[in-house]
């Protein structure tokens, strides 16, 4: 008897099996590329709209912060990461936000989205077209919540802290929604123990933000969200390698999101 | 979160013959290699959680039930809220998701079902899902798959472990080590060794997780 399709993120249904009878098997990394580029114009819509829309997301509903971050939603003054700090103030040409950078008040969109691989990875780049197009899309994904938060902080002002926890609460809920390739509804906010298995919040675990996956279920990139300069400790990135078994191959991609030193 | 999923499943377990509550989770019995069933899993906004359609076998040590060939389900794609004032509406809730699953459920019993059920996996390397697959073979009595799986995993997660000792003053003991180490030991003495130790960790598992109600002990 054949049991029915799932949706487990080890199973992830990322591309749609030819039909059978089909002259002419069409390439898996065309289909892949077409996945991605409908998942990368889907992703910029929806952020346009929401980033139009004037609807508040603070609520009466009081996130926690979450476990396994144990600098989760802290800002430091420095970031320390090395390797490629990149860029990405997309949408426009915002220039390029460094660790470290200062920012006053006087700039007048002083909210940065960038990306940086942590240290033990890969290096600059990961070679791999599915990590840097899916890498893309959170960033564009972040840079929209990122936005929507610093907007409703102006007028509600709050502490750094819990800024941190309504960007990683609405950045999740935000890729869930996007239903990605790769990392689907199940590939958000997972917790790996010491044996890679994955269980439950709030168990002896490392949380991660997001994991993408390839057809096989296999883990190809790691995605940590960082509020304001906060840096990946090296014994964090090796703690998450070890819960999630992965090797340096595997890259764990840290996404900052600040919204102006002049803010604080 | 095990209070209000308790509050919670065992109200849909009163109502619903299909289920019998065990710890925090609501279980479809019988439970024989593998337990199937559905958890709640909290999350970091008040209120919202992730509803884990479970299916996990039962042959290896654990401290909890381990969710790698779990899937998280939702209603109609979208976000589900439990109301935490009102146990029996949030009941109602879960019982009108879960109910379209349990069919499925139900299939998964033993280890050749649960081998079909991860078929998608198979070419998943994670060391879990690998040592899983060897001691399903070894429980099916495919004892040269089982041998060849566990050969290569254990290159694997050496050449794994060198890398992540790399740099390290202390080298790192590893519990997925222990592990495997473990059930090599065993097989190495003859796969039936390694079907008593399987059945032996079962037996606990099922005590740890509260199964006994659902549980057909296996055919020694």
């Amino acid at each position: 008897m054949a049991l029915p399709n799932h949706s487990h993120p080890n199973r992830i249904p990322l591309f749609r099996a030819p039909p059978s009878g089909s002259p002419v098997k069409p390439k898996l990394d065309d289909q892949f590329y077409k996945e991605f580029s409908r998942a990368i114009e889907l992703s910029k819509a929806d952020i346009r709209l929401r980033d139009a829309s004037p609807h508040s997301h603070f609520n009466s509903n009081q996130p926690r912060v979450s476990a396994g971050h144990s600098d989760g939603g802290q800002w430091t003054s420095s970031g320390e990461g090395r390797a490629s700090s990149e860029y990405l103030g997309r949408n426009g040409a915002e220039p390029v936000a460094l660790p470290g950078q200062v920012m006053s008040d006087a700039d007048p969109d002083p909210v940065r989205v960038w990306s940086q691989y942590a240290q033990a990875g890969v290096g600059q780049n990961s070679q791999n077209p599915a990590v840097e197009r899916t890498k893309d899309i959170l960033t564009d994904i972040l840079l929209g919540v990122n936005r929507r938060v610093a907007a409703e902080a102006q007028s509600n002002p709050i502490s750094a802290r819990l800024y941190g926890i309504f960007v990683h609460r609405d950045f999740a809920n935000a890729v869930r929604a996007q239903d990605l390739p790769g990392i689907g509804r199940d590939g958000v906010e997972q917790s790996f123990n010491g044996l890679g298995e994955i269980v439950r919040y709030g168990l002896d675990a490392s949380r991660t933000d997001i994991v993408l996956r390839d057809r096989s279920g296999r883990i190809i990139a790691i995605f940590d969200v960082k509020t304001g300069n906060a840096a990946m400790a090296p014994a964090t990135a090796k703690r998450y390698r070890r819960h999630t078994q992965v090797g340096p191959e595997v890259p764990i991609i840290i996404l900052h999101a600040v919204r102006g030193a002049g803010l604080w | 979160m095990v209070r209000r999923s308790r509050r919670i499943f065992g109200q849909i377990a009163k109502e619903m013959s299909a289920f019998i509550l065990c710890k925090d989770m609501l279980v479809i019995p019988p439970t024989e290699n593998i337990v199937r069933g559905f958890l709640i899993e909290g999350t970091s906004e008040k209120d919202r959680i992730y509803l884990w359609k479970v299916v996990c076998p039962l042959h290896r040590p654990m401290r909890d039930v381990y969710l790698n060939y779990s899937d998280r389900i939702s209603e109609e794609g979208g976000d589900i809220f439990v109301d935490s004032k009102d146990f029996r509406k949030s009941a109602a809730l879960i019982g009108s998701i879960i109910g379209k699953h349990v069919d499925e459920l139900s299939l998964i019993r033993t280890a050749k079902d649960f081998l079909r059920y991860i078929g998608p996996m198979l070419g998943n390397e994670s060391f879990v899902v690998q040592l899983d697959l060897a001691m399903i073979h070894c429980r099916m009595r495919n004892i040269s798959k089982c041998r060849e799986i566990l050969t290569k995993l254990r290159v694997r997660f050496d050449s794994w472990t060198e890398q992540m000792n790399q740099g390290s003053r202390q080298k790192h003991s590893d519990p997925f080590g222990d592990q495997l180490e473990l059930v090599e030991r065993a097989f190495a003495s003859g796969s039936e060794d390694l079907i008593v130790l399987m059945n032996e960790w079962e037996s606990k598992n099922v005590e740890l997780l509260e199964l006994g109600p659902t549980w057909v002990p296996p055919v020694v």
